[in-house]
């Protein structure tokens, strides 16, 4: 009997819009990042050897240099984006990927190791069934419109996003995440002189802020598991979960200098959506999302 | 039931225990050969250990050239808006992993030192070596506090 329901659970099938939106989101902030990286002048040196820059002395895969490992890691990245050859394209960026983190695993965060995994699940799915070149051209050689397409990769997606926060939750084993610490880590984290955006002055105005922020941000680390819970029951306290994610996000962004990852993070998010969520994205037929009552 | 979709879940299942292991917080649990394999070899994991410890002691980047006459020159310090040359490349968070010691010297760090020695060195034809070093710093109820003790000191001169 269980074993009937896990197997039904991930056949369901379902519009393609929340993939199709963290497809071209993960295509955008990796791309972004990488063209970042090239336009700071960082490509040349993190993905170099000396004198130019500080790689390690790894070797990468058919004799092409880290520069040229950019270079295809920023082709695949736009590629996932425009839904571009979107397999061979997750594929590919997968492999550069890792051909970088071996030239400079010290220029790692936990993002790239996320946007290692993230591709592999939406190789194996239809993320490019909407607002992709591929569905173009199916669409020129006269294939029909994918209504709906095999939902477990969002599932697995959702999961991943979800574990990430909890496990990130449960990992914090420093006293400043709780009351012992007096919630001061994001006023510690808003010091750093390695991290922190802008210069200290403010922490100390808002330090009563910032407690609050700690503990928001711990509580909602470690409620992550509730969301499944609150999404298989459709509960609209859900929406606080999400909200606080965003806000989180977007706190952490404002504040420190952490690079791509909060935006990385936020590609993410339409895989926290449930279809209706989405409705008029989600209508397959344009003459009849343009007659929906708005 | 069909085949395929009992498949799926069956490697679905398998990939989800898998991940549950390597993420596991008891290390004893998730240092298995199995994960311990996948990380090195694909660089993935499922552990995710993000700001664990924000506060206590921390480290703050200092790097210097000395002129002929032995006087230091302080050209850059994290998080000091006077003394921020390079600051650019040196601020972002793809390089600060290079510079920020977790539980021991970080990888990089010595190749990293050469490399921005080397920088300053060029930039600045007075210097005769450049110092790379990082001061350990407490970080407190939203405070810095400087400890003026350095570790993790390397020098350069010219080549």
């Amino acid at each position: 009997m269980i074993w009937k329901r896990w197997v039904a659970l991930w056949d369901h099938r379902e519009p393609p819009a929340q993939l199709a939106l963290v497809r071209i989101g993960v295509g955008a902030v990796a791309c972004a990042d990488l063209v970042y990286a090239r336009l700071a002048g960082l490509a040349g040196v993190l993905w170099a050897p000396a004198p130019a820059g500080y790689a390690t002395g790894y070797q990468p895969w058919f004799g092409l240099d880290g520069q040229a490992w950019w270079l295809i890691a920023a082709i695949a990245a736009a590629a996932i984006a425009l839904g571009a050859g979107t397999r061979v394209a997750c594929l590919v960026y997968v492999a550069a990927s890792l051909q970088l983190s071996r030239l400079a695993p010290a220029s790692e965060s936990a993002l790239d190791v996320l946007y290692r995994m993230v591709p592999l699940v939406l190789a194996c799915s239809r993320c490019n069934a909407r607002w992709s070149i591929d569905a173009a051209i199916a669409r020129a050689l006269g294939r029909p419109r994918a209504a709906e397409v095999p939902a477990w990769p969002r599932y697995l997606l959702l999961v991943q996003l979800v574990w990430i926060y909890f496990s990130a939750g449960i990992n914090k084993s420093g006293a400043e995440w709780g009351p012992f610490g007096g919630f001061t880590a994001l006023a510690d984290a808003a010091v750093d002189p390695h991290a922190a955006r802008f210069a200290a002055g403010w922490v100390q105005t808002l330090l009563p802020l910032t407690r609050v922020a700690t503990a928001l941000a711990i509580a909602f680390e470690l409620a992550a598991p509730l969301y499944l819970v609150a999404l298989y029951r459709r509960w609209r306290v859900r929406w606080v979960w999400f909200g606080l994610g965003v806000a989180f996000e977007v706190g952490l962004a404002l504040v420190l200098r952490l690079g791509d990852f909060p935006f990385g993070m936020l590609a993410l998010y339409p895989a926290l959506l449930v279809p209706a969520d989405l409705q008029r994205l989600n209508t397959a037929e344009p003459a009849k999302r343009a007659s929906s009552p708005s | 039931m069909r085949a395929s979709p009992q498949l799926r879940a069956g490697a679905i299942a398998a990939a989800i225990a898998f991940a549950a292991l390597d993420g596991c917080p008891i290390e004893s649990v998730r240092g298995w050969r199995g994960a311990v394999w996948v990380e090195q070899h694909w660089r993935v994991s499922q552990w995710w250990a993000i700001y664990q410890q924000p506060g206590g002691t921390h480290d703050r980047l200092w790097i210097d050239g000395e002129t002929p006459d032995g006087t230091w020159h302080l050209v850059f310090r994290a998080g000091d808006p006077e003394h921020a040359e390079d600051a650019e490349l040196l601020d972002s968070a793809r390089v600060w992993g290079a510079y920020t010691p977790a539980g021991g010297t970080p990888p990089q760090y010595g190749p990293f030192c050469a490399w921005i020695s080397d920088r300053v060195l060029a930039d600045h034809r007075d210097f005769v070596r450049a110092r790379v070093r990082l001061e350990r710093i407490e970080l407190e109820r939203g405070e810095l506090q400087p400890s003026g003790q350095f570790e993790y000191v390397r020098m350069r001169g010219r080549r």
